[in-house]
């Protein structure tokens, strides 16, 4: 049983980085390559609150997006004032910089990591912690969710689309295009940072190897995968990339040949989804 | 101090590949080629099979590494892009599938290979030249990458050479003038493939592979780009040198641990304060994309 709440939390946690990731990829067409940089700064602020200043999973996720927001909007007004193909570049450097203070740092633990996260108290540690902590990501899951349903139709999402489609004409009818991107990116880095913040109490030791580039690579690919700029097609995804493994693991298929099948898989499916179907799963923007 | 700069300008060599292989797949077929990572880790890993478990010399081992390189590339392009191009997808779903086939080709390169460092088994000499050391991989590296420079000039005036230019501004007008533009994307990416395994060759030689060093080259070259500006084929060769530089006095006046992260101060700084480089006043290297 635990086997399957723990695929299940994660893919909670999970879908929360794709539903961040939607924003920026799907609604803004902005290619991010800086998703597992965010979740880093998510999952690292968390961690330390909790474990150097002993506060609270609630106190220390609030600290985590506030960090992200700060870094977010330098990183995104510096870098989306030009064409939006820049930002994939800008976000590319962010990564790897990200990465590499938290390799290097001596408060980050280096390439040891961080370890004893301590889970919330009230969640408990008997037979019922793990349903409780499920229970925790699937509330802050619907919460996004519902904001996304929310959002769909508002002027600031369907603006931000326009930005996508055709820049020229929604700054012709007065957006303020550049800013409209700023503000996606840094909702998008807010979510991925709570998705961090979660994983981090979730998980209890993170280290550098969790957050590299190639994470960002297959978050990505997780996203369109499912399908973008709705709320089903990422959440797809999410399962999918938690759950091809796990059912790897039913066919005998050992641990790290399970991840590097997955990523085939996924990569394999992805060029025949751009080829044959570019929205994805169950997406509703086709990425053509 | 003159080893330091020894070591840049075979670094710089190493680096220089990357940035063209990059460039010849971003200027003309404005492709975000990240397949290029996987395409350098299939050239090293080759070259690892062949002269560790078949026992070939290295003369022997190259050519056919390059070569199997050189296939998977155009593979990706039979395949990947040029499905994608004659559908006139956007330059963003290139993009993606260019991620999907690196992380296929790195898994599987990692599947058939643990994804532990190999180095290139057998002995390298080192040349002493005025109290300098310099290895047998560091001197193939700075000759071959002063080879292909030397190729690229005078490449760069021939028919071919025009054309592949004439792709970055004008596809349509190629066409109209008579060209088969699909023989220009052969040639750009079967170029960039061999220029790509070479480098995957040379590193595995020189310092060893893992599967993820084709990214990590392929990030280095990034920088360059973007440093040099879109169009500009002459320029990558000092820029990846004074880069590999930079990398080499920063390791060792603060720390190795920074060296990767001090590109990428360099790539943001370029990026926010000037965005068209240094070599190409009219164009930024990201309107390509």
């Amino acid at each position: 049983m635990n086997f399957l709440w723990n695929a299940l939390i994660l893919i909670n946690i999970y879908a929360l980085l794709c539903l961040g990731n939607n924003l920026t990829v799907g609604y803004a067409g902005l290619l991010n390559l800086a998703t597992a940089a965010s979740f880093a700064i998510g999952s690292y602020t968390t961690a330390l609150i909790m474990t150097r200043l002993g506060m609270g999973l609630p106190m220390a996720i609030g600290g985590a997006i506030l960090v992200s927001l700060v870094l977010a909007l330098v990183i995104g007004s510096a870098t989306l004032r030009y064409r939006r193909t820049s930002f994939a570049l800008a976000s590319l450097a962010f990564q790897v910089l990200v990465l590499a203070v938290i390799r290097n740092t001596e408060v980050f633990g280096g390439t040891l990591g961080i370890k004893g996260i301590p889970r919330p108290a009230w969640i408990g540690t008997g037979s019922g912690s793990l349903l409780a902590f499920w229970l925790l990501t699937a509330v802050i899951l619907v919460a996004v969710i519902l904001g996304y349903l929310g959002l769909r139709r508002s002027p600031w999402a369907l603006a931000l689309q326009a930005s996508r489609d055709d820049e020229l004409a929604a700054v012709s009818v007065g957006k303020n295009v550049p800013w409209i991107r700023v503000e996606a990116f840094l909702v998008s880095s807010v979510i991925i940072a709570v998705a961090g913040g979660l994983f981090a109490s979730y998980i209890q030791y993170i280290d550098p190897t969790s957050f590299g580039v190639d994470e960002s690579i297959l978050l990505l690919l997780a996203l369109v995968c499912g399908g973008t700029c709705n709320t089903r097609g990422p959440v797809l995804g999410a399962v999918f990339v938690i759950a091809l493994p796990e059912w790897l693991r039913f066919l005998d298929v050992s641990a790290p040949y399970a991840a590097n099948i997955r990523s085939i898989v996924f990569g394999i499916l992805v060029i025949l989804l751009m080829r044959y179907r570019p929205q994805g799963l169950a997406g509703r923007y086709a990425l053509d | 101090m003159s080893q330091l700069l020894l070591n840049a300008v075979a670094q710089g060599s190493l680096y220089y590949l990357y940035a063209l292989a990059l460039a010849l797949a971003l200027f003309p077929l404005r492709i975000f080629h990240a397949a290029l990572g996987g395409i350098v880790a299939v050239g090293g890993y080759t070259v690892v099979l062949l002269a560790n478990r078949a026992g070939w010399p290295i003369p022997f081992a190259f050519p056919v590494a390059v070569a199997a390189a050189t296939a998977v590339g155009i593979a990706i392009e039979r395949l990947v892009y040029r499905p994608l191009h004659i559908r006139r997808s956007s330059t963003l779903a290139v993009a993606i599938s260019s991620f999907a086939a690196y992380l296929v080709l790195v898994n599987i390169v990692a599947g058939l290979f643990s994804s532990q460092q190999a180095v290139v088994e057998g002995e390298r000499t080192s040349v002493a030249i005025g109290g300098l050391f310099v290895t047998s991989p560091q001197l193939l590296t700075i000759a071959a990458a002063t080879a292909v420079f030397l190729a690229v000039l005078v490449s760069l005036q021939t028919r071919y050479g025009q054309a592949v230019k004439a792709m970055e501004d004008s596809p349509e007008l190629l066409r109209a003038c008579g060209w088969n533009t699909m023989t220009i994307r052969t040639i750009c990416i079967l170029t960039s493939s061999a220029l790509g395994g070479l480098a995957g060759c040379l590193a595995a030689w020189d310092t060893g592979i893992e599967p993820g060093m084709g990214m990590s080259g392929l990030l280095s070259a990034l920088v360059i780009v973007v440093v040099v500006g879109a169009g500009s084929y002459k320029g990558l060769l000092p820029v990846a040198v004074l880069l590999a530089l930079l990398q080499q006095v920063v390791s060792y006046q603060v720390s190795p641990r920074w060296e990767s992260a001090v590109s990428f101060v360099v790539l943001t700084g370029f990026l926010v304060f000037k965005p068209n480089g240094l070599f190409s006043p009219h164009k930024r290297v990201e309107e390509l994309v």
